[in-house]
């Protein structure tokens, strides 16, 4: 008897240490697992103000200097139509944040999760303090410059028109009485390879690719069509200088209509060039060029400062102090 | 597939920096500055970024143009690039390190005798002065060898001297020397705009009302959005009956609030206001004077950053 109550206490004390261990060990994991979490970190709440909630969601990480230091906590419309977002951040990086410091939402990578980030702003600032709310900055998307690289894309139809329309003139031997008489055949001896006619077909060919090309914007193969496009624009150039450079012995006309296509190449170039110093920030590191393009576009560059040079009148008679940069607009606050 | 229109548009940037291509077939090699190309690029990139107000890049691209024209050792290209930086800061709004700016420009533009710049230099802070309040500058009319941004500046000047007949002189000089490209358009809107002012402050509404319909028409073609509301407001100014003028206001502030343009928005309720309490429209009055409020709340906190960034 006595033997079997020994036996049954022995078993309750097993199954007492099991359950405690058992206990413990579970509210060890927890403590690690909030500790971890920062849930036992003092918190703080700063505000700010987006366009729109699109991009945010409850519980979207928080990060500064690529640390996770807070979440979002709270999304809410204001009366007067104000998106509101509420960050709840760990009180230990409060001193890191300054009082100018900027919100903004950006991809860890090209693709991938958004993340809310802020910058630590001046630190000459006071830091930031619990109710504080913060600017909102729109970080340009890939999306966005897609959609500015339209008009860049328009440019270049309007100067392949230009273009076409060009060789149609130059081409055509009743448009130009002056033209006929000096006989065609002289101004276009030098024209590099074959006829004048396929050369008007080659522009249609690469009205037709660009035209596609907008149209493909947002799909597959438009870098290849625009490398197709930028080579055949080069390869037209190509052609027509030395036949240009005939023409623009014989008269003004020539050159009233060169100046319009230097005028086209440079806002295209214009055009692109601001899409492209967008896309360069938004992603400094990416490897490779395609040699084929980036030749294809030194020589179109070249070619058209040859054009410059060598057709334009009086463009060797520029002020000492025409610097050829741009100037920017005035400001003229005209406000009523 | 977009990482391949990254990487194409990337090597155009990168081509802009120079490259040693031959000079497409002529033989003849092409010797040039690379930094002179580079200021030149920068600077179109600032000033395209400029003309849509992101100042963060204008100023960015503008900068490094500095940078690149000091490199390039080229005294008109520095100067130029000063002045770019200088109409920067005045057109966002930070006046002194604008009016810092400009001074550098015109000491190397005289320094190196580059007339045009001195005058449009000159001419941008004489504007700059005006505005302030300070006697400026009082230049007779220019000579037409000038580019047509200094004649706008020039006119604008006189105009807020009163001198209205070199205004008048110089704003025609800019309708017909304006071409039909967009900046072109852009001037001689402003011009337009310019005499809209002056028909407005000589009393002459007529004169007024036409110029105004032209700088809007002219503004929705081009996708101008501030001269399309100053001239809404002034065509609501001009305007007698009440339905018309409040949507021309209304029309006008929905511009103003887009651009985050607070005195815009500020005159423009204001204005609405005063049309409310004649119709006695106490809900749509209590409406706007808490817009207005709200507004002049942002407006004091704006003046106060900007009384902490100057000290």
């Amino acid at each position: 008897m006595v033997e079997r109550d020994d036996f049954v206490s022995s078993m309750r004390r097993q199954v007492g240490w099991f359950a405690i261990l058992g206990v413990g060990a579970l509210v060890l994991v927890l403590l690690v697992a909030s500790m971890r979490s920062n849930v036992f970190s003092t918190k703080f709440f700063i505000f700010f103000s987006p366009p729109s909630a699109a991009s945010f969601y409850e519980g979207q990480p928080v990060k500064f200097q690529g640390f996770a230091i807070g979440h979002v906590d709270n999304i809410e419309l204001q009366e007067e139509g104000k998106v509101r977002i509420t960050m709840e951040l760990i009180d230990r990086y409060r001193i890191m944040l300054h009082k100018d410091a900027i919100v903004r939402v950006t991809k860890e990578g090209l693709i991938g999760e958004q993340v809310v980030e802020i910058t630590a702003g001046d630190e000459k600032k006071s830091s930031v303090v619990d109710g504080d709310a913060l600017r909102y900055e729109t970080e340009a998307s890939l999306d966005q410059l897609l959609i500015d690289l339209k008009p860049a894309v328009s440019s270049a139809n309007v100067l392949l028109g230009e273009l076409a329309s060009l060789a149609k003139w130059m081409n055509d031997p009743k448009g130009d009485v002056r033209l006929a008489l000096a006989g065609i055949r002289e101004v276009t001896r030098g024209v590099r390879g074959d006829k004048l006619e396929a050369m008007i077909e080659q522009f249609t060919a690469t009205l037709v690719h660009l035209q596609k090309f907008a149209k493909e914007l947002d799909q597959e193969q438009v870098a290849q069509n625009l490398s197709k496009s930028l080579k055949s624009t080069s390869e037209i150039l190509n052609d027509l200088r030395p036949l240009s450079e005939a023409m623009g012995k014989k008269g003004g006309e020539t050159v009233e209509h060169m100046q319009q296509l230097m005028s086209n190449i440079d806002q295209l170039s214009k055009a692109l060039n601001i899409v492209a110093s967008d896309l360069s920030e938004l992603t400094p590191e990416l490897p490779g060029l395609a040699r084929e393009s980036r030749q294809t576009i030194i020589e179109m560059k070249h070619l058209i400062k040859n054009l410059q040079g060598s057709w334009l009148v009086g463009g060797d008679k520029k002020k000492q102090d025409d610097t050829g940069a741009v100037a920017a607009p005035p400001s003229l606050d005209l406000r009523p | 597939m977009r990482l391949s229109v990254v990487l194409l548009l990337l090597l155009l940037q990168a081509s802009c920096g120079g490259g040693s291509g031959s000079s497409g077939g002529s033989g003849k090699a092409v010797v040039e500055n690379p930094y002179r190309e580079k200021m030149k690029e920068l600077s179109r990139n600032g000033v395209a970024a400029m003309q849509k107000e992101r100042w963060a890049i204008a100023e960015k691209s503008f900068d490094r143009a500095l940078q690149a024209a000091q490199l390039s050792n080229d005294p008109a290209l520095i100067a130029r690039a000063w002045y770019n930086l200088g109409m920067l800061h005045v057109s966002s709004g930070a006046l002194k390190r604008g009016e810092s700016a400009l001074e550098s420009g015109m000491a190397i533009a005289n320094q190196h005798g580059l007339t045009v710049s001195q005058m449009r230099s000159r001419v941008a802070l004489a504007l700059l002065h005006q505005n302030r309040g300070d006697s400026a500058w009082q230049p007779e009319a220019l000579s037409s060898s000038m580019p047509i941004d200094v004649h706008l500046s020039a006119a604008r000047l006189a105009q807020l001297q009163g001198r209205y007949g070199i205004a008048h002189q110089e704003y025609g000089f800019v309708l017909r020397a304006g071409s039909d490209k967009r900046s072109g358009m852009l001037y001689r809107a402003e011009a337009h705009m310019g005499l809209a002012l002056i028909a407005e402050e000589q009393q002459d509404h007529q004169e007024a009302k036409k110029e105004a319909a032209t700088v809007l028409k002219m503004s929705r073609e081009i996708g101008a959005p501030r001269l399309a509301a100053h001239a809404l407001f002034l065509t609501a100014m001009l305007t007698q009956e009440a339905s018309a003028k409040s949507d021309s206001l209304k029309d006008a502030l929905a511009i103003y609030r887009a651009l985050k343009d607070l005195q815009g928005q500020s005159d423009t309720l204001h204005q609405l206001m005063h049309i409310a309490e004649q119709g006695s429209n106490t809900a749509e009055l209590g409406r706007l004077q808490r817009e207005l409020d709200r507004i002049g709340e942002k407006m004091v906190r704006v003046q106060d950053e900007e009384k902490i960034e100057i000290e």
